[in-house]
């Protein structure tokens, strides 16, 4: 570049003080408040899911509801011999009636046990995410739709799934704000081309190429998309530690805090560059374009 | 180095029109040898403006082919447009400064944009320039705070400041006096004499008489010429 560039007051393109791109930092600045805590969410909700998977095992049980009239050895062996078949499962055993009984004390009693219909459970484990357990419910339901599965991985898979989609909803969310930052370069670049119509014409004719210009909307691009970004980015970095600090803070937090990770605060620390990278490189190509059609 | 015989400029058989407007310049033929010196003379309206929009490469003809440098303009690609333009200088009629920049600074523009110049060489250059054609105490006055004259001075220094290999000027002496106007021309002349090749489109009849160059004539979108001074003189005025 040219030296006679650096000085705004030598620039052959005066761009920095232009009504076009006066409001860029502002908007930047929010969009890159935004795309922080959307990114900064993604990454969160991947370490708390982490934390979920390493501390617990992977257990469940089948229930098989007690029912008038049915053969509930066949049942449980018929059950049993579908876990066994399962890719993915590790072991399954029955549990033992006496065991039940254990289990099932608190809330019955020790009165007319004998009388009492009992369930058959049968206990599986399972290779860590290696078995849908969903699909599997729905295998054993196929002969006796009163069964299901319980237990804290059921549970988890669940939650997983939920967090699956909430992490694919914050993904998607950063990326439109990283195109909604593109397309109000592109429109400012727009406005800022018509206002510099005059001078860009007068440059051209004196020799000027169509990258000099492009790059002297470029630069102005990056710097005024940088200047509202790195604030932004920051106020969002400061929300995501205060939400996962106070959250750790609570006694009667069951989950992991949402800590965003090493991953996460470097995309944090990396989005204003990202924004502005983006901003200054669809100006650059809008400019280039724009050139380009304006000769025919 | 391109065959001497070849000339800088050649116009064959070029028509020009704006638009779907009339031509505006019909079936113009026209050689310019290299390191040449022509007026270009003609009523207002008659198309000189359109004819230079021609060679600094502002607008492309109708019909006909235009050679520059010993090349066909009808192959040049846009993004050779930069380095033929920046073999020519031209003196705008309606000079088409920069206003929000300093008349050093207008001046400066193609030695920066060519790049490779120190910057110390383009401050000395550019205010060796501006004293030469009087505007040493008006070095830092953005056009708009110049007058019509100062502004042409400012225009007439950014088209030679990169030493040329074509110049043209479009009505260069318009708002000048009389000595002013004397002392541009012996600029061009001296510039012409290291190499340039000069094109200056003008009506002043009494400049075209006192530099005892050649002159093309257009009327109505035709070109007549070239013819000497003396001839032109003779001419009966259109
Ligand atoms: N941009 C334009 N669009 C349409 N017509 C134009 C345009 N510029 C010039 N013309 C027309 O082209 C013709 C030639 O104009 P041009 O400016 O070349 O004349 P000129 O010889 O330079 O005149 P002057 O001595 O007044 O500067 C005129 O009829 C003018 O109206
Ligand atoms: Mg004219």
């Amino acid at each position: 570049m040219t030296r006679g560039n650096n000085n705004p007051n030598r620039a052959p393109l005066a761009l920095g003080r232009d009504r076009a791109t006066a409001l860029l930092p502002v908007i930047m600045a929010i969009m890159s408040f935004l795309a922080v805590l959307a990114a900064g969410g993604f990454f969160a909700i991947l370490t708390m899911t982490e934390g979920w998977s390493s501390t617990l095992t992977g257990k469940a049980t089948v229930e098989i509801p007690y029912q008038e009239g049915m053969d509930m050895d066949r049942a449980s062996a018929e059950v049993l011999k579908v876990l066994l078949d399962t890719p993915g499962i590790v072991t399954a055993l029955p549990v033992g009636e006496d065991e039940i009984r254990t289990i099932l004390s608190p809330w019955i009693g020790d009165l007319a046990q004998d009388e009492l219909p009992l369930p058959r459970l049968i206990d599986f484990t399972i290779a860590e995410g290696q078995v849908d357990l969903a699909a599997l419910e729905a295998r054993l339901r196929e002969s006796n739709a009163a069964i299901r599965i319980t237990g804290a991985q059921a549970a988890l898979q669940s939650l997983e799934d939920l967090a699956r989609l909430t992490r694919t909803i914050a993904a998607l969310a950063a990326l439109s704000l990283i195109g909604i930052a593109a397309l109000t370069a592109l429109f400012a670049t727009r406005a800022l081309l018509a206002g510099h119509r005059r001078t860009i014409e007068i440059l051209h004719l004196i020799g000027a190429t169509d990258r000099y210009i492009a790059a002297a909307f470029q630069n102005v691009f990056f710097t005024r998309a940088l200047a509202g970004a790195l604030p932004g980015a920051a106020l969002g970095a400061i929300i995501l530690w205060l939400t996962a600090y106070f959250f750790e803070r609570m006694d009667a937090a069951l989950l992991p805090a949402p800590w965003p990770g090493f991953a996460g605060w470097l995309a944090v620390a990396l989005m204003p560059a990202l924004i502005a990278l983006i901003t200054s490189l669809t100006a650059r190509f809008a400019v280039l374009a724009a050139l380009r059609r304006d000769e025919e | 180095m391109e065959n001497t015989a070849t000339p800088l400029v050649r116009f064959e058989r070029v028509g020009m029109r704006y638009g779907i407007g009339p031509e505006v310049l019909r079936d113009i033929s026209f050689a310019l040898p290299e390191g040449s010196f022509h007026f270009l003379t003609g009523s207002s309206g008659a198309g000189k403006s359109s004819l230079l929009r021609l060679l600094y490469l502002s607008a492309r003809p109708s019909r006909g082919l235009i050679t520059l440098f010993g090349r066909d303009l009808a192959t040049a690609r846009r993004q050779d447009l930069p380095m033929l333009r920046r073999r020519i200088g031209v003196v705008f009629q309606d000079y088409r400064l920069l206003d929000h920049l300093s008349a050093r600074e207008n001046v400066a523009l193609p030695l920066r944009l060519t790049g490779g110049v120190e910057e110390e060489e383009i401050r000395r250059n550019v205010a060796e320039l501006l004293d030469w054609v009087g505007l040493g105490d008006r070095k830092d006055a953005r056009p708009p705070t110049l007058s019509g004259g100062e502004k042409q001075r400012v225009a007439i220094a950014r088209a030679v400041i990169a030493g040329p290999r074509l110049l043209l000027a479009d009505e260069p002496t318009g708002n000048l006096d009389e000595d002013m106007a004397l002392k541009l021309m012996r600029l061009f002349a001296e510039l012409n004499r290291h190499g340039t090749t000069v094109l200056v489109a003008t009506h002043d009849r009494a400049l075209i008489r006192r530099f005892d160059y050649p002159v093309l004539r257009l009327h109505d979108g035709a070109l007549d010429g070239p013819f000497s001074a003396a001839e032109y003189g003779r001419a009966p005025s259109p």
